[in-house]
C-alpha cells in the first residue's frame, strides 16, 4: 500500500489553488501566439498571394465596381482557418497579421469572419521593362503572384502576359535596378 | 430561495459530452486540459459525462467523416432536452484543411443547429472555457423557454 | 398503541428528521464537501458546496428518456426503491443518543437494507438493456461481494465486543455501552476493525478508486448508462445519501456515546463527525489514487481489509 501523493494532496489542501482567474477578457496569448486575424485593408495591393497559399481556402475575395476603380472585399473565415500564418508570411505589404487575441467564441458564425474593403483605383498602364537597365536577375519572375513574367538569362529575354496581370506592383518594388514601371 | 436554486441549476451544472468525429486529437486534448487545476472548469459545475444520456452540452470536434456521421447523429438524438451543441475548433464548422475531401460529410451545421462555435486550431483552453460558459447560459435560456 | 400521535411521530421520523429529508440534505452536503475537498487537494478551486444540489435540481428538469429495450416499471422503480431503503436505514442508526426506531437486531436489518441500493442499481441497470450496463452490474456484484465480507466481520467484532460473552445486534445497546465505557474507537482491539470499516465506506459508496462499477471513462457509468433526467438524479441522490448512511454507521459504531442529550446539538455533532469521516476515508483516498481493476479490488478486500477485520474479531473473541 503506497500513496505517493498523499503528502502533496494534504499540502495542496492548505495552500492557494493554482487556478487562473476566469473570465478574463483582457488576457492575451503568448507573444507569438497565432490568434484572431487582423486585416489592414489599407495596405492590401490585391495581389492574391494569400488566397493562393491558404490550405483550407478560408480567404474569399469579392469585388464590386466603384468610381475610378473597384472595391475589393477580402474575408477571412476564422471557423475555417488553421492559423498557420502562411498568408501573413506571404503578404509583402504586411497587411495580414495574426494577433495574440484568442477570444474567438461566437453564437453566430458571422461574428467569426474578419473582412476588410480595399479600394483599388484603375491603373491605365501596363507593366513594362526598360530592357537597357535589366540584368535578367529574375526577381520579378519569382515574386509575381500570378506567375506571368518569364525571364531567361541565357537568351536575355523578358516577357509578360498582360492578360493575367492584377497590377499589384510587387515586381516594381522588388526590382533591384528599378527598370519596371507602369506605362501606357 | 429554492426557486432561485432551481432557476440557477441549469446554468450551474452543465455536463459535457465530448464526441470526436475524426478530429486530429488536438481539440480533444485541449478540452481535457480545461478540467485540469490551472483552468478548473469544475468550479462552474462542468463535468465530463460518460454517456450522452447524462449530457447537457455536446462538444463536437473533428470534420465529420463519413464513418462517424451516423454515430454523431445517433449520439445527438440520445441527448435529453434541453441540450446545447458546441463546435470545437475549425473542423466541425467548415472541414478546415480536409475541406472537399471524399470522406468528409461536414459541416456540422447541415445536421444540427450549432449554438456556440469556438474558433481556433486548436482553441486555447481559456477560449474553450468561454465557449462552454456561453453554452451554459444558452442552456438556461432554453430551460426557461421549455418551462413555458 | 397505534393512536394518531404515534402515527404522526412515525411519519415525521420517516419523512423529515432522521428519514428522507434530513438524510438527503446531509447527503448532498457531504457530497458537496467531498467534491470541494478533492478539488482543493488537487490544487483546484473546486465547485461550490451546494453543487450536488444544483446537479440534482437540474436533472429533475431534464427530459427522461426510456429506452425501447427497457422494462418501464423496473427501470423507473429501481431508484425509488433505493431511495426508500436509504431513508429507512437512518431510522435505525442512533444519532448520538437519539434513535427513531429501535429493536433487538437493528444491525442485521441495517446489513440487509444497505445492500438494497446496490441491488436497485443492479436491477435498474439490467432492465435498461444496454451492454455497458451489463458489464457495470457484473462489476457492481463483484464489488458488493468484496466489501460484504469485511463489513460483516466488522459488525460481528462490534457485536461481540459490546455483548461481552454474547452477540449484541441492537444499535441502542451499542450506543448505551459506548456511553458507559467510552467510544469503541478508543478500545485498542477495535482499531483494526475501525480501519477496515473506513475502507469499506468508499467501496459501498462507490467512489474512486473503488468506482469500477461506474467507471465513466471506460464503461460509460455502467448501470447508469441509459438513465437520464429525474431517475438519474435520484440515483445521484442515492449515492450522496449512501455517503451519509455509511459515515453515520461508522460514527454510530465507533464514535457513539459522545452525545450531549439535546437532539439538535447531537445531530449537529453527528453531521460534523460524518463530514470528518467522509473527508478522511472518501475524499483523501479519491484525491491520491486512480481506479483499481475489479480483480485487484476483490483481492484487496478479501485479503487486506478482511484480514484487519478478522484480526479485530479474534482479539475480541479472546476477550481483549
Amino acid at each position: 500500500m503506497m500513496f505517493p501523493f498523499l503528502k502533496t494532496a494534504i499540502t495542496n489542501a492548505f495552500t492557494k489553488p493554482s487556478t487562473e482567474q476566469f473570465p478574463n477578457p483582457e488576457a492575451m496569448g503568448a507573444p507569438k501566439y497565432r490568434g484572431r486575424i487582423v486585416f489592414h485593408s489599407d495596405r492590401c495591393t490585391d495581389c492574391g498571394n494569400c488566397i493562393k497559399v491558404c490550405a483550407p481556402k478560408a480567404i474569399t475575395r469579392t469585388e464590386e465596381p466603384a468610381e475610378g476603380g473597384k472595391n475589393i472585399t477580402r474575408s477571412f473565415d476564422l471557423t475555417s482557418c488553421t492559423f498557420c500564418s502562411t498568408c501573413a508570411d506571404f503578404c509583402d505589404e504586411g497587411s495580414i497579421e495574426l494577433s495574440p487575441d484568442y477570444h474567438m467564441v461566437a453564437t453566430d458564425a458571422k461574428d467569426l469572419i474578419v473582412s476588410g474593403v480595399t479600394f483599388k483605383k484603375d491603373i491605365a498602364g501596363k507593366i513594362t521593362c526598360n530592357l537597357d537597365g535589366c540584368i535578367y536577375c529574375g526577381l520579378c519572375m519569382r515574386n509575381c503572384p500570378q506567375k506571368i513574367i518569364t525571364v531567361d538569362r541565357k537568351t536575355k529575354s523578358w516577357t509578360i502576359d498582360h492578360s493575367g496581370c492584377v497590377k499589384c506592383g510587387i515586381c516594381i518594388g522588388k526590382c533591384p535596378k528599378k527598370v519596371l514601371s507602369f506605362q501606357e | 430561495m429554492l426557486k432561485k436554486f432551481i432557476d440557477d441549476s441549469a446554468l450551474k451544472s452543465p455536463w459535457i459530452y465530448h464526441i470526436n468525429t475524426g478530429s486530429c486529437n488536438g481539440c480533444d486534448i485541449e478540452l481535457v486540459a480545461v478540467l485540469t487545476p490551472r483552468y478548473d472548469a469544475e468550479r462552474f459545475g462542468f463535468k465530463l459525462a460518460g454517456t450522452p444520456r447524462h449530457a447537457d452540452i455536446v462538444v463536437v470536434s473533428g470534420p465529420i467523416t463519413s464513418q462517424s456521421k451516423e454515430r454523431l447523429l445517433r449520439t445527438l438524438a440520445q441527448v435529453p432536452e434541453p441540450k446545447c451543441v458546441v463546435s470545437l475548433g475549425s473542423c466541425p464548422r467548415s472541414g478546415n484543411v480536409f475541406k472537399g475531401s471524399y470522406s468528409i460529410e461536414g459541416p456540422l451545421e447541415k445536421y444540427v443547429h450549432v449554438d456556440v462555435s469556438v474558433a481556433g486550431c486548436t482553441p486555447k483552453p481559456e477560449a474553450i472555457m468561454e465557449g462552454l460558459y456561453k453554452a451554459a447560459q444558452i442552456l438556461k435560456e432554453k430551460r426557461e423557454a421549455m418551462k413555458k | 398503541m397505534l393512536n394518531i400521535t404515534n402515527i404522526l411521530m412515525l411519519l415525521f421520523f420517516v419523512l423529515v428528521f432522521p428519514g428522507a429529508l434530513f438524510t438527503s440534505a446531509v447527503g448532498l452536503w457531504l457530497a458537496g464537501v467531498d467534491r470541494k475537498v478533492v478539488a482543493r487537494m488537487q490544487h483546484r478551486i473546486g465547485p461550490p458546496i451546494r453543487q450536488p444540489l444544483y446537479d440534482f435540481l437540474k436533472l429533475l428538469g431534464k427530459e427522461t428518456i426510456i429506452p425501447h429495450a427497457a422494462n418501464k416499471t423496473v427501470y423507473l422503480g429501481a431508484p425509488i426503491v433505493g431511495f426508500i431503503s436509504l431513508a429507512m436505514i437512518m431510522l435505525f442508526i442512533p444519532i448520538m443518543g437519539f434513535t427513531a426506531v429501535s429493536g433487538s437486531a437493528d444491525l442485521i436489518v441495517i446489513l440487509y437494507l444497505i445492500t438494497i441500493p446496490g441491488v436497485a442499481l443492479i436491477v435498474g441497470g439490467s432492465s435498461s438493456g444496454s451492454p455497458y450496463a451489463g458489464i457495470g452490474i457484473s462489476r457492481e456484484m463483484v464489488t458488493m461481494m468484496a466489501y460484504e465480507l469485511p463489513f460483516v466481520l466488522v459488525l460481528l467484532a462490534v457485536a461481540r465486543k459490546v455483548g461481552g460473552g454474547a452477540l449484541v445486534f441492537s444499535m441502542q445497546d451499542i450506543a448505551a455501552w459506548q456511553a458507559a465505557n467510552g467510544s469503541l474507537l478508543f478500545h485498542w482491539s477495535m482499531i483494526p476493525a475501525a480501519l477496515a470499516m473506513l475502507l469499506v465506506v468508499p467501496a459501498e459508496v462507490g467512489t474512486q478508486p473503488f468506482d469500477v462499477a461506474e467507471a465513466e471513462t471506460e464503461i460509460c457509468e455502467g448501470p447508469l448508462v441509459e438513465y437520464s433526467g429525474a431517475p438519474l438524479g435520484l440515483f445521484k441522490l442515492n449515492t450522496a445519501m449512501k455517503m451519509f448512511v455509511m459515515s453515520g454507521l461508522f460514527t454510530a459504531l465507533f464514535l457513539g456515546g459522545l452525545g450531549t442529550g439535546i437532539v439538535a446539538l447531537d445531530a449537529l455533532i453527528f453531521v460534523l463527525i460524518c463530514t470528518l469521516v467522509v473527508i478522511l476515508c472518501i475524499s483523501t483516498i479519491h484525491a491520491v489514487t486512480a481506479r483499481l481493476k475489479i480483480e485487484h479490488l476483490f483481492k484487496f478486500y478479501w485479503t487486506f481489509v478482511a484480514g484487519l477485520a478478522l484480526l479485530s474479531l479474534i482479539l475480541v473473541w479472546c476477550g481483549l
